[in-house]
């Protein structure tokens, strides 16, 4: 396999290196794209079963899956296995990193929420001070974003807010049912804003479908599934990129490939993983440095509509949900935190349980009462990117295929808690003035990682003494190297990040190529 | 036509699902009759079991059409699950269904009482509060995701069979 050299070695197929493959190969651009997980057909790889029929009635073999809550019996097999796959942290401080080895990565998973980053985000500390600003502005970005919306038919609703820019959406028509109306006109009393879901459309909005095909049609792919990148190799006399070697996933026998340049989209930790394994682009000293996500607070408020119970829900009455963009410290300060959060919220849920103080038959008549009457929202919070917040290869441990593996630390820290505690006021205030009644209200977040929004590690910056890329995701270190998923966030505000990740490793796949082409790598 | 039974001829259409089913899914039980005869050994003793078995029935009772835990045989599925979970969940169920034991002596309602506390995100603060808030959610859901409610409830709703989209072992 040593004996091609590829113009391009791009290692993941999820979102940042599916949009890398689309992109390069289309601009006739010889790519091999490795990725340690098989290739898949969702269609054939899932079937349709009653709960009933599973042999743990939906409960899942027990202790499978103790850092991913997201796991089920249905989606079990989906998702990369923690004894394989194994990392450490201090158990202080649990870390819940929730990967799919597949090709196609976490986008055969994903939510499809696709919101675009802002200057508040690009330019962070122009508006508090906290942090770094990243080497790029909005205005860089928002032509791949215009790009990015169309491919992946992203609905929404255009709103002129500036924290959440505009896109090129399928226009949201939908109606509200009774309860959301009622529900944004407390916000706008209140001056909160809110606007529909912007999501990307289709069952299967995945790299797997509307990436990867197109890149094979243009005969330009080479893709090897089963393929587990150990390091990246490279040339000691120029400290380029060389290649890399791979593990076969099956065989655990041992492969190296070569290729002019590198575009590195494993994931985020996994990427600085490979990097720190492979001693490159580090120095600076920040690879691995800077770790954030964002918290989650879920079912901040559960709440239940009281037209809606006993039955009388009904679609115009119940049903339906929306977001609240970030709303805090934007023109005004807040005194306990810097930064904001969002919301999502839902209606027309029925409430577990565990909501109710009661058993027997007094909790069946408490949940038929309450069933399809709920409404809840969910807190999602910006993470201030922090130093100590970092990963290390762990030297004690190594995967499955004698990899080392990561030690992660990462902690939410005063200006998190004090948000989330805002939030939970907040939300409480506006459901009680809708005329909901409260259920449950709390502040507590999850883990670190089990947002499933890890950012950071790899971070882009104008100055290669505090960071490890520049403003088009290039390692300052190695020209030929590129790091094209969320691990180059500088910061991540509220929104969700993978419409973000697919306008980078767009923008920066076709610098690549202009580079390349002008012999700069 | 019956859903269920559209359902289960697409079943029998997926290969994957069939071959999967013939081969690596016999080696965990299907059913709980299946587990028995396999021989996996079960978690509580008789007696324990038994007292198990009676505060499912007050947790999750049948109630107005809808299978209780009894007639979902939930006990018994979670005595085969409880036998595989991790040492944490093994005790808090053993020393929490002692106490229940105990309290009972003084009536369902008093050994009970813990469950009226208002819902918190950190739970009850008591082992023991702990053990029946946990146990209440497992008797409901096991009883829920059961073969008989969804016999018995496919007959009142069209909605209630719990299907989902089954991934199935990738190799
Ligand atoms: C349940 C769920 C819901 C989500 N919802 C949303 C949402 O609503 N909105 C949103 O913006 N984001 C959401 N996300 C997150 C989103 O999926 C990720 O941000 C996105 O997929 C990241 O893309 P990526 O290319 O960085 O990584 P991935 O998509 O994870 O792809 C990485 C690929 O690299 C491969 N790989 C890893 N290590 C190696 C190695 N050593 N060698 C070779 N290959 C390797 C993996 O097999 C994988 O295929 C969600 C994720 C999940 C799981």
């Amino acid at each position: 396999m040593a004996k091609t050299e590829y113009d391009v070695l791009i290692i993941g197929s999820g979102a940042s290196g599916g949009m890398a493959a689309h992109t390069l190969t289309k601009l006739g651009v010889k790519c091999l794209m490795l990725d340690a997980g098989p290739l898949i057909d969702p269609d054939r790889q899932r079937v349709l079963k009653p709960v009933a029929d599973l042999p743990y009635r939906g409960f899942g073999k027990p202790g499978r899956f103790p850092h991913v809550t997201q796991a089920n019996e249905f989606n079990a097999n989906m998702w990369a296995d923690e004894k394989l796959n194994p990392y450490t942290y201090d158990p202080a401080d649990p870390y819940y990193w929730v990967r799919i080895r597949l090709v196609g990565g976490k986008t055969l998973a994903w939510g499809r929420a696709s919101w675009r980053l802002s200057n508040y985000e690009f330019k962070c500390k122009d508006h508090d001070g906290f942090g770094e600003n990243w080497p790029i502005s909005y205005d860089d970005l928002a032509p791949f974003y215009d790009r990015v919306e169309p491919m992946f038919r992203v609905s929404g609703r255009k709103e002129g807010f500036e924290q959440i820019p505009d896109g090129v959406f399928l226009p949201d028509e939908s109606r509200d049912s009774e309860t959301v109306t009622r529900f944004l006109a407390t916000c706008r009393k209140h001056g909160v804003p809110t606007t529909k879901q912007r999501r990307s459309t289709g069952t299967l909005a995945s790299s797997l479908n509307l990436l990867l095909p197109d890149a094979l049609a243009t005969g330009n792919l080479t893709l090897v599934p089963n393929a587990v990148v150990r390091e990246i190799t490279k040339d000691r006399k120029t400290g380029r990129a060389t290649g890399a070697h791979f593990i076969d996933r099956v065989s655990k026998r041992e492969f190296e490939v070569k290729a002019k340049a590198v575009v590195l989209g494993a994931s985020c930790l996994e990427s600085t993983r490979i990097l720190l394994n492979s001693g490159l682009a580090n120095s600076s000293g920040v690879l691995g440095h800077y770790l954030f996500d964002q918290f989650y607070v879920k079912n901040v408020v559960q709440a239940v509509v009281p037209e809606a119970k006993a039955g009388k829900g009904g679609r115009n009455r119940i049903g339906g949900g929306g977001y609240v963009p970030r709303f805090r410290n934007l023109k005004e300060k807040s005194k306990d935190f810097i930064r904001g959060y969002a919301y999502d919220f839902g209606s027309g849920n029925s409430p577990g349980p565990q909501y109710f103080s009661s058993y027997g038959e007094k909790l069946w008549k408490d949940l038929a009462e309450t069933q399809g009457a709920g409404f809840s929202l969910t807190t999602m919070g910006e993470v201030l990117p922090r130093y100590e917040s970092a990963v290390r290869i762990n030297r004690q441990k190594t995967d499955h295929w004698g990899i080392p593996v990561l030690h992660i630390n990462q902690k939410y820290t005063a200006n998190e808690t004090a948000m989330a505690k805002d939030s939970m006021q907040t939300a409480e205030e506006l459901c009680r003035e809708s005329g909901f009644e409260i259920l449950s209200k709390h502040w507590e977040f999850v883990p670190p990682g089990e947002s499933i929004h890890e950012l950071g590690t790899c971070r882009m910056g104008a100055n290669p003494k505090t960071s490890v890329l520049n403003g088009y995701n290039q390692a300052h270190d190695v020209r030929n190297l590129f790091v094209v998923d969320g691990s180059a966030f500088v910061s991540g505000g509220a929104q969700n990040p993978t419409l973000t990740i697919l306008a980078l490793a767009l923008r920066a796949s076709e610098y690549l190529v202009g580079e390349s082409r002008k012999g700069n790598l | 036509m019956n859903r269920r039974a559209i359902l289960y001829s697409m079943l029998g259409l997926a290969p994957v699902a069939k071959a999967w089913q013939e081969s690596g899914g016999a080696a965990i039980p299907a059913t709980l009759g299946e587990a028995v005869a396999m021989g996996l050994p079960r978690f509580f003793t008789a007696a324990e079991f038994a007292v198990f078995a009676e505060l499912g029935a007050a947790l999750i009772p049948a109630y107005d059409g809808r299978p209780g835990a009894i007639e979902a045989e939930a006990a018994e599925f979670l005595d085969f699950l409880l036998g595989q979970s991790p040492a944490d969940a093994q005790t808090l169920y053993k020393q929490g269904l002692a106490t229940f034991q105990l309290r009972r002596k003084a009536g369902m309602a008093a050994a009970l009482e813990e469950l009226s506390k208002p819902w918190s995100y950190a739970g009850p603060k008591t082992a023991y509060g702990k053990f029946l808030a946990a146990a209440k959610v497992a008797f409901y859901q096991a009883t829920v995701n059961s073969r008989q409610w969804a016999e018995a409830m496919s007959a009142r709703s069209r909605a209630a069979a719990g299907v989902g989209s089954y991934w199935l072992p990738v190799e």
